[in-house]
């Protein structure tokens, strides 16, 4: 069992963890980071099939993909954070507390 | 789940079960999936290795995020720019922009004052290298942005140090700069060399260096932004209101 | 990461082997510790742990650029706007008080 092995199962076992967190959490937060652990567990298995064993220097791997995960890991900010602004200003309005006293 | 009222606590748990089971399953399937996978290419990394001294930059991540696959870069600086202005434009009166003479006196204590005062120049040194040394080493726009925005994060707790954000052209324009340098970049491209965000080769190193400062100010600025939208404004104590 | 003379020693690569064992069982743990977590604050403070551990995987999966974006954005701000939202609907649910004292906390976590 060599490493990359190791990380796509990681990666497909956090992935179904995000996913269940994601469907059956209750609070709006806990699922909003269950998405987030879902998007990690697809980076993990991305970067694990990019792996490219050392050969003179060292271990590294498909620039393609690394650029790729890149691009998603800051798309995944972004929507983490449009989701957030969401929940709070649901939270803010089921609460009946519509403005924050300035 | 909405399910769980008081006697439905048995259908809850159920489904929940049945949730995970299903789960399972589709960890099952990836795992087959994924370990049916016995020819393994070798990937871009060749072709990019190759390509790599035309592209002007010496480190291959780089040369991919910002000259072959230059579209998608632009695509996500957009994504930033987008979400910003959604977060700002939902958020609530008075949260990103407070005018000096409102501030209320938040409490804070002579320590954060001082690690402000000494760990934001030092992280905004640290950032500008990053976007240096991407070139030719990891680093790159999207980690020196990062670093920006995180000074600016922990600038934010102290009230003497706090960024102003006015909804005012220089604010928008920094948002903006990202997105626009690259679209900037393609059309300018396509009239030197004919073909979309085909950097001319000779000036290809000066024209990733100039997109990528822009990118960093951009994703920074975004990301603060954003923060700024998220967190709630200072509340004066109850006996002070 | 290691350098390639040291690991072409079948020890060396047996320690390797564990390691990577134990920081996807780490990971993993505490995925499952997040979404388990008795109150936000508790699910917020693992969510960071999980970046920063994941940023420690993308290091030994050879992806330095990965690692740095990861500990950065997936880490830092993620975890500062959580945190900012966390504070913003006064979400502390917990036991016995498990609420943050009531200043700011900045973006290393360090409260």
């Amino acid at each position: 069992m060599n490493g990359t092995t190791i990380f796509t199962v990681c990666g497909i076992l956090l992935f179904a963890i995000g996913l269940y967190g994601a469907l059956a959490a209750r609070p709006l937060l806990r699922r909003i980071l269950a998405a987030n652990i879902m998007g990690n567990g697809v980076f993990m298995v991305l970067v694990a099939g990019a792996y490219l064993p050392a050969d003179g220097g060292a271990a590294t791997g498909d620039p393609v993909a690394h650029a790729l995960v890149l691009t998603g890991i800051v798309v995944a900010v972004s929507a983490t954070a449009l989701g957030l602004q969401l929940v709070c200003r649901l939270h803010e309005l089921a609460s009946g507390d519509r403005e924050p006293d300035p | 789940m909405d399910l769980a009222d008081g006697n439905d606590e048995r259908a809850a748990r159920a489904v929940r079960v049945v949730l995970a089971l299903g789960c399972g399953v589709v960890a099952a399937v990836l795992g087959w999936a994924l370990a049916a996978d016995g020819s393994s290419a070798a990937g871009l990394a060749t072709e990019v290795r190759a390509a790599l001294p035309r592209s002007g930059v010496e480190h291959p991540v780089t040369a991919v995020l910002l000259n072959f696959r230059a579209f998608d870069t632009m695509l996500e600086l957009a994504v930033l720019l987008v979400v910003a202005i959604a977060t700002g434009a939902t958020a609530a009166v008075g949260q990103i922009e407070t005018r000096p003479d409102e501030m209320p006196a938040a409490p804070s204590s002579p320590l954060l004052e001082s690690l402000v005062h000494d760990l934001v120049p030092f992280a905004i040194l640290v950032g500008a290298y990053l976007l240096w040394v991407g070139a030719y080493a990891p680093g790159g726009a999207f980690q020196a942005g990062a670093m920006i925005a995180a000074a600016g994060v922990l600038a934010h707790f102290s009230p003497r140090f706090r960024p102003q954000v006015p909804d005012r052209w220089p604010t928008r324009g920094i948002l903006v700069l990202g997105t626009a340098a690259f679209a900037f970049a393609a059309l300018a491209a396509l009239a030197l060399t004919g073909v979309y965000f085909a950097y001319p080769v000779a000036r290809a190193g000066a024209w990733i260096l100039a997109i990528e400062s822009a990118a960093t100010a951009s994703v920074a600025a975004a990301l603060y932004v954003t923060f700024r939208a998220i967190m709630p404004a200072d509340r004066l104590p109850d006996a002070q209101r | 990461m290691p350098g390639a003379s040291r690991t072409n020693e079948p020890g060396a690569t047996r320690v390797l082997t564990v390691i990577d064992l134990l920081l996807s069982g780490t990971l993993v743990a505490v995925a499952l510790l997040t979404l388990g977590a008795r109150d936000l604050f508790a699910s917020v403070v693992l969510f960071i742990s999980n970046g920063l551990l994941l940023a420690l995987a993308w290091a030994r999966l050879g992806a330095p650029d990965v690692a740095m974006a990861e500990a950065a954005i997936g880490a830092g701000i993620t975890g500062a706007l959580v945190l900012a939202a966390l504070r913003r609907m006064q979400a502390f649910r917990g036991h016995g008080g498990a609420s943050p004292p009531a200043s700011g906390r900045d973006d290393s976590g360090s409260r």
